[in-house]
């Protein structure tokens, strides 16, 4: 099992507005319906891979 | 919701003819905006460019000097396009000093935003999707 990566900059805040639009468009791909869940999920799980996202 | 795009933003201009969905187009085009207004655009827009060339686009070369926060800038930048799990305490802590830890955050998502953008022009190129002009 893995642990997870330390914070580079624990304390640091993203600019709010950006922090706000990126979580928008986030939920709005995780709801998008285009591909099926599994198809999703594995490209998910392929992605934080790739970049040892530690999800 | 205003999906004017900047005269460099060809990226933008493709993304609006393909993406179909009312609501992503709104949405990539606020966090874009949000992104290129929450940090140094000139920065940004050297990274952006450095980016686009190593990713494959058509990009104009960086200028022949920068400087110390530039250079620190892209250098984190070209990084995270190569191989993000390759980005190093020093890469980020050269950008820390010069902008700070908060602005550091703030500018690794917009750099974030910009390279996701320029990976999908990538990749709708790639597939035959052509580009807009």
């Amino acid at each position: 099992m893995t642990t997870a990566p330390i914070p580079r900059l624990p304390d640091a805040q993203v600019a709010p507005r950006l922090k706000t639009a990126m979580g928008r468009w986030q939920e709005l791909v995780s709801a998008a319906d285009a591909v099926d869940p599994v198809t999703t999920e594995l490209v998910r799980l392929r992605a934080a891979r790739h970049h040892d996202c530690h999800t | 919701m205003d999906e004017q795009h900047d005269a460099g933003d060809a990226t933008g201009a493709l993304l609006d003819r393909l993406v179909g969905d009312r609501d992503l187009r709104a949405a990539l085009a606020e966090v874009h905006d949000a992104a290129m207004t929450a940090v140094d655009q000139s920065v940004l827009r050297l990274c952006r460019d450095r980016a686009a060339t190593l990713i494959g686009l058509d990009a104009p070369p960086l200028p022949p000097s920068l400087s110390p926060a530039e250079r620190a800038c892209v250098d984190l930048v070209e990084q995270m396009v190569l191989d993000v799990t390759g980005v190093t305490d020093r890469l980020v802590a050269a950008v820390a000093t010069h902008l700070g830890a908060d602005r550091t955050a703030t500018f690794v998502t917009a750099a974030l935003v910009i390279e996701q953008r320029l990976r999908m022009r990538a990749l709708w190129q790639r597939l035959g999707l052509g580009d807009a002009a």
